[in-house]
């Protein structure tokens, strides 16, 4: 009876304890959940927190060193970050400077962060202190953001419309009948669109008239070569491929007036953190700009050397053309830029005059707004915020004149 | 007697009745603690974009996105399409492609899975084709199929196309020995104990690799809308990349995810209605 009633005890024990451990299981598995839970979204947070802060440096210069241009050299030895534009021509002097020994004697360390498109550069954008990119990009970065343009470093001519040999198109592209109903090809809301519009309007049509295909460029010149599509707008090494695959330039940016600029970008943070490095940074750029016009057949197997590093198809002849088609500003061009001031062509913005730099800025971003992807709203709001930034161009100038650099 | 067998029978519906109402219970609760989970990583995502906690030029606020898809049913700025055209440019993209890999994929594996001859003749060509990237084709595409619908429905078979035929192939490799011993016994041939044995057995397995197949069929359409495009959510994301609208990638992806959703639960439908005889 007793060994009964104290298996019963037991049994009933059992059972309690099976209850009190399964509460206490799931109790776990709960809090466990809620802990993975907030562990993701912290790291889903994280993720997005943005760039690093890395704090001013020490930009004390040495007074007593000889250099080329004769800028003062930092007493330490600075690094500064490059987003660098592969294959195209605009960001470039960096690289040739840095081959000369420019950066060198000046006490900086160039990073070079290679891309081939500014949307990609601008959402790396913690990896380099400033970045060059074409006008579509220098848009975004603006837009989404809020990055200043502090340089021009080239004026692309080089954006080219080409159709197929014996085409109407070809034959005649000045006929408004032989683009109707074409199908191009191009890399959307670039500055290529931006020139087969300008093609268009010449001839009093528009993209309506046209079909249009959306494709990056290397893809676009694989698949006009496939045999898809009428016509084709690509730019850099691609254009001058495509010229070479027997494909005919019936228009590029140079030849129809539309004014492509490129230029340098940083974030507000970043300027105030290394504005000293920055300038003598953009400083050399404009100097070398100079060397690339008298030395384009060093500068051209410098830039075959770099393309084909990167494991860009490209040979000599593409390297001599595309350093040829390079049109990036001297030092005074620069300082015109940014200096030289009139009203706005459009008469949309009345606050000030506007800058050389901001008027050939917004010619293409004038072009985006007209296709719907920027507003007037936010023209506005750049011209307010000053986001095409002289401050940098008026520095290099300040430094130039105090150390009575000629230019 | 009949009275006891009539307090049975009640007794019986008391507990059916029972059973389905903590059924509803369990299935009201799940809801419930789905959309919790939902609405709370929105909140989440709001506060911290709201306090500042994450830099507003990253990330947009979830109500943002809320606007701006309203904004987009009608407004084609400033991709160039509203989002009713790049929904249905992506599901023509998207099903093309999936409908196309579950009407080789699964069949093949059946086959292969059931006939040994026919596995060692195709296996080492699938085996060779599996670990290829869906997007490596690309190039390869671009020449031989052009630009068009064709080609990018090809990348995004590539991606749906590997799912379908392993879990079919597996499926139908687990089915009992029994079950084919029975039918055997009962005279079947080979391919009646195929069709009626093996295929009802893989189902299982075969429904599970349909819908990682969707998953993968709608990753692979972003890469599939880079070849090219001009309308559609992976073209819309990349339009976003393009003008720095962080809030139209995100509409992309959001939307892309809904869809994703919606399509695996129509699965899920058409899987209890075909598999309804293994459920209890």
């Amino acid at each position: 009876m007793k060994n009964e009633e104290r298996r019963k005890k037991k049994s009933g024990l059992n059972v309690l304890n099976t209850y009190k451990f399964n509460v206490g299981r799931n109790k776990m598995k709960k809090l466990i959940a809620v802990i993975l839970v907030l562990v993701m979204a912290m790291a889903v947070l994280a993720g997005c927190s943005g760039r690093k802060e890395t704090g001013k440096g020490d930009y004390t210069r040495l007074t007593d060193v000889e250099t080329t241009f004769g800028l003062q050299p930092f007493a330490k030895k600075q690094t500064l970050r490059i987003g660098f534009f592969t294959g195209s021509p605009l960001s470039y002097p960096f690289l040739f400077a840095d081959k000369l020994g420019y950066f060198d004697e000046l006490n900086i360390e160039i990073e070079y962060v290679p891309f081939t498109n500014g949307p990609g550069m601008l959402e790396a954008n913690a990896e380099w202190d400033i970045g060059s990119m074409g006008l579509g990009g220098l848009a975004a970065a603006m837009k989404g953001y809020g990055f200043k343009i502090i340089d021009i470093t080239d004026y692309e001519e080089n954006l080219a419309l080409f159709a197929r040999p014996g085409s109407a198109l070809a034959k005649d592209p000045a006929n408004p009948e032989n683009w109707k109903g074409t199908t191009w090809i191009y890399p959307a809301g670039t500055t290529a669109q931006a020139t087969l519009v300008t093609a268009l309007k010449k001839v009093g049509l528009d993209l309506k008239d046209i079909k249009s295909t959306n494709m990056d460029v290397a893809n676009a010149l694989t698949g006009f070569k496939g045999g898809t599509g009428d016509g084709l707008a690509v730019w850099n090494a691609i254009a001058f491929k495509a010229e070479d695959e027997g494909f005919v330039r019936i228009g590029d940016s140079g030849s129809l007036g539309f004014k492509a600029p490129c230029g340098t970008v940083v974030s507000p943070e970043t300027l105030e953190e290394k504005r000293a490095l920055i300038e003598t940074a953009v400083a050399v750029f404009h100097f070398t700009v100079d060397w690339v016009k008298e030395n384009r057949e060093q500068a051209a197997e410098w830039y075959l050397e770099d393309c084909l590093n990167e494991g860009m198809n490209i040979d000599e002849s593409i390297a001599t053309r595309a350093i040829d088609w390079y049109r990036g500003p001297t030092m005074e061009e620069y300082f015109e830029l940014y200096t030289k001031t009139s009203p706005d062509d459009a008469g949309l913005y009345t606050k000030r005059e506007l800058l050389q730099a901001e008027k050939d800025i917004l010619v293409g971003l004038d072009f985006f707004i007209s296709q719907g992807n920027y507003t007037n709203e936010q023209r506005a709001q750049f011209l307010d915020e000053k986001l095409i930034d002289p401050s940098v161009a008026m520095g290099v100038k300040e430094m130039l004149d105090e150390l009575e650099i000629e230019y | 007697m009949a009275q006891n067998t009539k307090t049975r029978s009640n007794q019986n519906n008391e507990r059916i009745a029972l059973i389905q109402k903590q059924r509803k219970r369990t299935q009201v609760q799940n809801t419930m603690l789905a959309a919790s989970g939902i609405l709370g990583f929105i909140l989440i995502w709001q506060i911290a974009a709201v306090s500042g906690l994450v830099n507003s030029r990253y990330i947009a606020k979830p109500l943002e996105i809320v606007n701006l898809f309203i904004v987009k049913l009608t407004d084609p700025n400033p991709d160039g399409a509203v989002l009713g055209v790049n929904v249905m440019s992506s599901l023509a993209v998207s099903l093309s492609g999936f409908g196309l890999a579950v009407l080789i994929g699964v069949p093949l594996g059946l086959f292969m899975g059931w006939y040994r001859g026919f596995d060692s003749f195709m296996r080492p060509i699938f085996e060779i084709i599996r670990p290829i990237p869906p997007v490596s084709w690309i190039p390869l595409t671009i020449v031989w199929l052009g630009i068009g619908l064709k080609a990018k429905a090809i990348i995004v078979f590539f991606a749906a196309f590997v799912p379908c035929l392993i879990n079919s192939y597996t499926g139908i490799k687990q089915t009992s020995e029994v079950l084919i011993n029975v039918a055997k016994t009962c005279g079947a041939s080979n391919f009646t104990i195929f069709r009626k044995v093996g295929i009802p057995s893989a189902m299982t397995l075969t429904f599970a690799g349909i819908k990682v197949a969707i998953g993968n069929a709608w990753a692979t359409l972003v890469a599939a809308e880079m070849l090219a495009a001009s309308s559609g959510l992976g073209y819309m994301i990349l339009m976003g990349r393009q003008f720095g609208r962080v809030d139209l990638v995100i509409l992309g992806i959001v939307v892309i995810g809904a869809i994703g959703l919606v399509i695996s639960k129509l699965i899920d439908m058409l899987e209890n209605k075909v598999l309804g005889w293994k459920k209890l």
